[in-house]
């Protein structure tokens, strides 16, 4: 039980981070980012080949691949969403498609890379053995008497708490954090009292892909970097948004968490084959009766 | 000035009237087309396919040709796409390709067989998919296969199972595409036929990244061997997940699991006790040996399975267009390759007849072990 709770969790987080990513660029622009997943993939190779070809320890690729997706970020709001928004926002959000192909189809050209999966070097540490307390050993038919913890899944969670805790800190405590929520949320009232609307809106940007590729590094040793998962982790990330409640960057979270674990349970439960259109079941039943998502706010529906 | 512009007109004319002396000196070169994943998720097989097919087009031509007509075999990558493949088979049939050799994939090899059995091109393909020649309607004329089927496969993985490692439960875990649900359902016949039981049947997506839940399942079935039905890099990490799990059974995996890249995402040595089924005995001898040799000596790599079933694919389009007096057409080049005359090639002796595209026999698939990270001997 535990060890499929701790592996719904670990897949979770980067639905998570991806669905974050959404949250933010959505804030900033009103476009939903379809490339979000891929620019998790692309943040995963920059650190790969940080270990692979320029025998970096994995943290400064983690570190690489962050900022990378920043540099990514900024040059995709002022080359795809600045100039694609000026005809509207279902226009740069069709755009967003675009960039997923040229993304997906780029990266496989770009030396070292190629179109298949890589492994990343683990962060450090062994396998945990956490024996599972006698009493529930008592029941029959739980499996092992032990749960293994790839020390990785520990990385992720714990790496998904510090992006959050450095994101509250950024965007409730600091001044700059401060004028881009309120960029965002009323962008003529931000321009009256001197906040630079447009820096803003990249910074967002730039933060929201940062986030994705900081994603798609830490769950890199568990999975693999690179590849053509890019677009399911998208879609999986934006049922987790809309789960969690689009507007709420705690429902997100939640969301993300959820359908990670969920996909888990699923698949143990009913089999591979139902479980992906359980979850996207859930994505129609939650648009049906609850769109806000768990987390949001009612009114935020009308935007 | 002039004098220059003289010359030059003169060195076009020299050069227009070679051209033209050329042509029609030798005869037109036979067009086959190779439609192959070299982009995509299936790129680890099918670059070594493409290398494989440079050198047989090379190695034919050396040795004359199709009867005295060089050979030109155009590559085109599909990238693991269906569509693709099939838009690809229809323009290179129209731009004159007599038979097509297409291809890595199961999907991309099903979507060129309508192409070239409604328009009467011969294909070989090189996935052990026995389903796409054999259909309920019947043998598929124009379409064979240059791989131990999967039939073929099971037989030997189970049968390896059952007498060497003295298995009797079995848990299967396969890759949710047309491939690994196929050979599912072969192994889980061929299991029982053995007198062996199924205790856990799970399948994957192909961009699976967590296997938590089926390792969890699959051992708590306790089987006493798992076969694995899967390709590209994804049954590593379904080994990896495995293993540490705690799941110490060995795996038995189809042939699609046969690279080294597979190896080294389930971790290398500690990928524990890990066979596949190969087309390629661990110890080459006979034409094995002799391909091996000429691969390593153009490309400084060991040549692995997939670079031996292009280079049987190509061999065997050969063999029919040499034995079909100047016909080119499907029916014809199927009815050469029907007449069961032996093809000895890498892979086995390939004898086909009107009821077995195919062609090889369950004693062609070898076993190999994973050895610190290498395919070698069991």
């Amino acid at each position: 039980m535990l060890q499929l709770l701790i592996a719904g969790l670990t897949v979770g987080s980067e639905y998570a981070l991806i669905a974050l990513g959404i949250h933010i660029v959505l804030r900033a622009t009103r476009v939903v980012n379809f490339a979000q997943g891929e620019f998790a993939i692309v943040g995963g190779l920059i650190a790969f080949s940080c270990v692979d070809a320029l025998h970096f320890s994995v943290w400064i690729g983690l570190i690489a691949a962050t900022l990378g997706g920043a540099a990514l970020g900024l040059a995709f709001e002022a080359l795809v969403l600045r100039p694609a928004g000026r005809g509207g926002e279902s226009g740069a959000t069709i755009a967003t498609i675009g960039a997923v192909f040229v993304l997906l189809y780029g990266h496989a050209l770009v030396p070292g890379w190629g179109s298949e999966g890589h492994l990343l070097d683990s962060f450090g540490g062994n396998n945990l053995v956490v024996p599972v307390p006698p009493l529930i050993n008592q029941f029959k038919g739980l499996g092992p008497q032990v749960t293994i913890v790839n020390p990785q899944s520990l990385w992720v969670l714990g790496l998904l708490l510090v992006a959050l805790a450095g994101l509250y800190v950024f965007f409730e405590r600091s001044y700059y954090g401060k004028a881009i929520r309120a960029a965002a949320d009323n962008p003529l009232g931000a321009r009256l009292v001197g906040i630079d609307v447009r820096s803003a809106r990249s910074i967002s940007v730039a933060l929201g892909i940062a986030l994705a590729a900081y994603g798609g590094t830490i769950i890199g040793p568990i999975t693999l970097v690179g590849g053509a998962a890019g677009l399911t982790l998208t879609i999986k990330a934006f049922v987790a948004a809309v789960l969690g409640g689009l507007d709420s960057p705690i429902g997100c979270v939640a969301g993300g968490l959820i359908v990670g674990v969920l996909e888990v349970f699923a698949t143990l439960t009913v089999g591979n084959d139902a479980a992906d259109p359980l979850v996207y079941t859930l994505l129609l039943v939650m648009l049906l009766v609850r769109p806000q998502g768990l987390f949001g706010r009612r009114d935020a529906v009308r935007d | 000035m002039r004098r220059t512009i003289a010359a030059a007109a003169c060195m076009v004319s020299l050069v227009a009237g070679a051209g033209r002396a050329s042509t029609s000196a030798a005869p037109e070169p036979i067009k086959l087309a190779a439609i192959l994943s070299t982009s995509g998720p299936s790129a680890p097989l099918g670059l070594p396919q493409v290398n494989a097919v440079k050198l047989a087009e090379k190695d034919i031509n050396a040795h004359g040709g199709i009867n005295g007509r060089q050979v030109q075999i155009d590559i085109v990558d599909d990238g693991a796409k269906a569509d693709v493949a099939a838009q690809l088979a229809t323009q290179m049939i129209s731009s004159g390709h007599v038979a097509i050799f297409c291809g890595t994939r199961t999907d991309t090899s099903a979507a060129v067989a309508r192409v070239t059995a409604s328009g009467n091109v011969l294909q070989v393909y090189t996935t052990p998919t026995e389903s796409l020649w054999r259909t309920p309607r019947g043998v598929t004329k124009t379409l064979f296969e240059v791989n131990p089927r999967d039939q073929l496969e099971a037989i030997a993985l189970l049968t390896f199972a059952k007498t060497r490692l003295h298995a009797a439960k079995i848990g299967i875990l396969h890759d949710e595409n047309l491939y690994g649900s196929g050979g599912s359902t072969i192994a889980q016949n061929e299991a029982k036929t053995l007198g062996m039981t199924i205790v856990d049947d799970e399948s994957y997506p192909g961009t699976a990244t967590d296997f938590t839940a089926q390792i969890v399942k699959l051992r708590d079935a306790k089987p006493d061997a798992i076969v694995l039905w899967g390709a590209t890099t994804t049954p590593g990490l379904a080994i990896k997940a495995a293993r540490s799990l705690g799941v110490t059974v060995p795996i038995l995996g189809s042939s699609g699991i046969g690279s080294p890249a597979i190896l080294a995402v389930a971790g290398g040595a500690a990928a524990g006790e890990v066979y596949s089924a190969s087309p390629l005995a661990p110890v080459a001898f006979g034409e094995q040996k002799s391909f091996e040799t000429l691969y390593d000596g153009e490309y400084h790599a060991r040549a692995n399975p997939f670079a031996a079933m292009g280079w049987d694919a190509v061999h065997i389009l050969a063999a029919a267009l040499r034995d079909a007096n100047g016909k080119t057409d499907g029916a014809s080049l199927a009815g050469v390759l029907e007449t069961g005359k032996p093809i000895a090639l890498v892979e086995g002796t390939y004898k086909f007849s009107p009821s077995d595209h195919n062609g090889l026999v369950a004693n062609d698939v070898h076993i190999v072990k994973a050895v610190n990270g290498m395919w070698g001997a069991p």
